[in-house]
C-alpha cells in the first residue's frame, strides 16, 4: 500500500468527530413519529378486523330464518285459523288455547275441530297445533309469531302456557318500552346497569315513518337491527315484558 | 481483552434492543457510533450542514433495517457501510462525480514526513480534494474498497476509478506540502 493511503488510513479512519446534539434531537423526533405512525397501523388494522367480523355475524344472522325451525320445538304454537266474519264462537280464554297436550309423542299435530255453533254464517275452523315440550327450560326461542289479533294476546293465552324465557318480540306493542338488563361479568364483580332504550319495533317503526318523509333513517333500522342482534348473541336472555 | 468481551456482550444486548424497537437502545448505540460515522460523512460530504443530514439518514436506516444484520461481521463495520451508501447517494443526487482539475506535479515526498500532522488536520486535507476525487479516495484508501467495487458502486469505468485516485494522490501530496510549509513556517 502506498504510504500516502496508509498515512490518512492510519490516522483518520477511526477518528471522531461529535456531531451536534440536534442531530440527535432531530433523529428522536423522527422515530417517535415512525412509532406512532406503526401504533397507527395497528389500531387500523384492529378496527379493521372487528368491522369485518361484526358484518360478518351481520349478515350470517340476517341469512337466518327469523322463527326458529320446528324441530327446536317451540311451544305453543297455537295457529287460529279465523274466518272473515267477526268470530262470536271463540270467546277470549276460551278452552281450545288452554288444552295442550303435555303427554303426547313429540311432533304429533293433532287438529282439533271445535264444536261450533251450527250458524253458517259463523263458522269458524280453529286448529291447534300441539307439541310437547321435553324439558321447556331448554328452549329459547328468539321471537314467535302469531297469526292471530294483537288484542287477543293477553286474555286468550292462558299465562301459565307461556314459557318464562319467552321472547315474544313480535306480539309487542310498538309503543312499549322494555327494560334490558346488561349483566358486565368483568373483573369479578357484576355491574347491572339498566338500559331503557327504545323498542326496536318502534325504531323499525320510526325508521319506515322517515323513510316516507324524507328517505333518510337508516341509523334507526341499524340501531334496531343491532339491537336485535345483541339480543339473539346474549347467552342469558332475560324476558322483556310485554305489557 | 476481559473489556473486550465484555463490550462485545453489551453490544449484542444493544443489537437486541434494536430489534425490539427499544428507544434507550437506539440512544446508547447513537451515542456509541455517532462520532466515528459523523467523521465518516464528513469526509465524503464536505458541507457540514449535509455530512449532519447523511448521519442522521443513515441511523434512521440503521434502526429500520436492524433486521438486515445478522450478526456475522462487525457491527460498526456494517453501521459503517450504510453510512457511506448514504453518503454516496447524497453525492449523485448533488453533484457530478467525474470533476478533474488541474493538478500541477507535486514532489513525491515520503508519508513518514507528515506523521506530526494531526487527524483533524489530515481530515479537513481529505475535504480540499475535488468531489470525483475525494470519493474515490475515501472508498479506496480507506474504506478499503477495490477498484471494480468503486466502479460498480459509482457507475463508472475501473479505468476512470484508478485514474482518480492517482490524481487525488497527487493533490493530496500537493496539499500536504502546503499545509507542512506552513507549519514550518510557524515552528520556525
Amino acid at each position: 500500500m502506498n504510504d500516502i493511503e496508509k498515512l490518512f488510513k492510519e490516522k483518520i479512519q477511526h477518528y471522531p468527530v461529535t456531531p451536534p446534539a440536534e442531530v440527535w434531537e432531530t433523529l428522536q423526533d423522527s422515530l417517535q413519529q415512525q412509532r406512532q405512525k406503526k401504533k397507527a397501523g395497528w389500531w387500523w388494522m384492529a378496527a379493521s378486523i372487528v368491522l369485518l367480523a361484526t358484518a360478518g355475524a351481520f349478515f350470517y344472522l340476517n341469512n337466518q330464518p327469523t322463527v326458529l325451525p320446528e324441530s327446536r320445538g317451540i311451544a305453543n304454537n297455537p295457529v287460529v285459523v279465523q274466518p272473515v266474519e267477526p268470530l262470536k264462537s271463540i270467546s277470549p280464554g276460551s278452552d281450545t288455547e288452554s288444552e295442550v297436550n303435555h303427554t303426547a309423542p313429540l311432533a304429533t299435530v293433532q287438529p282439533k275441530l271445535l264444536p261450533v255453533e251450527t250458524t253458517e254464517s259463523s263458522v269458524a275452523v280453529v286448529a291447534q297445533t300441539t307439541r310437547v315440550i321435553n324439558n321447556p327450560e331448554r328452549m329459547r326461542p328468539v321471537a314467535r309469531l302469531d297469526i292471530s289479533p294483537l288484542e287477543e294476546e293477553n286474555t286468550s293465552i292462558n299465562p301459565m302456557l307461556q314459557p318464562k324465557n319467552l321472547i315474544a318480540i313480535a306480539k309487542m306493542p310498538v309503543e312499549s318500552t322494555p327494560t334490558v338488563t346488561i349483566i358486565y361479568k368483568s373483573g369479578g364483580e357484576e355491574v347491572k346497569e339498566e338500559n331503557t332504550n327504545k323498542n326496536p319495533l318502534t325504531k323499525a317503526a320510526n325508521f319506515l315513518a322517515s323513510i316516507k318523509e324524507n328517505g333518510v333513517g337508516f341509523s334507526e333500522l341499524r340501531s334496531a337491527k343491532s339491537e336485535i342482534i345483541s339480543k339473539a348473541f346474549s347467552s342469558k336472555r332475560d324476558p322483556i315484558p310485554a305489557e | 481483552m476481559r473489556l473486550n468481551i465484555y463490550q462485545s456482550r453489551t453490544l449484542d444486548k444493544l443489537v437486541d434492543g434494536l430489534r425490539k424497537n427499544d428507544s434507550r437502545s437506539q440512544q446508547a448505540v447513537y451515542e456509541r457510533f455517532s462520532p466515528a460515522m459523523f467523521a465518516v460523512s464528513l469526509r465524503y460530504v464536505k458541507d457540514h450542514d449535509s455530512a449532519q443530514d447523511v448521519l442522521l439518514k443513515s441511523f434512521m436506516k440503521v434502526f429500520s433495517n436492524i433486521r438486515q444484520y445478522k450478526g456475522k461481521g462487525s457491527f460498526e463495520g456494517w453501521i459503517r457501510r450504510i453510512v457511506v451508501n448514504e453518503a454516496l447517494m447524497f453525492l449523485r443526487k448533488y453533484k457530478n462525480m467525474s470533476v478533474e482539475v488541474d493538478i500541477q506535479e507535486a514532489k513525491d515526498t515520503a508519508a513518514s514526513t507528515y506523521d506530526h500532522l494531526e487527524a483533524e488536520e489530515l481530515l479537513h486535507v481529505v475535504q480540499q480534494l475535488p468531489v470525483g476525487y475525494r470519493t474515490v479516495f475515501n472508498l479506496y484508501a480507506i474504506e478499503g474498497y477495490s477498484h471494480a467495487e468503486i466502479a460498480e458502486k459509482l457507475d463508472i469505468s475501473e479505468g476512470t476509478s484508478k485514474s482518480q485516485l492517482s490524481r487525488a494522490k497527487q493533490l493530496l501530496r500537493q496539499l500536504l506540502n502546503r499545509l507542512d510549509q506552513s507549519y514550518r513556517d510557524q515552528i520556525g
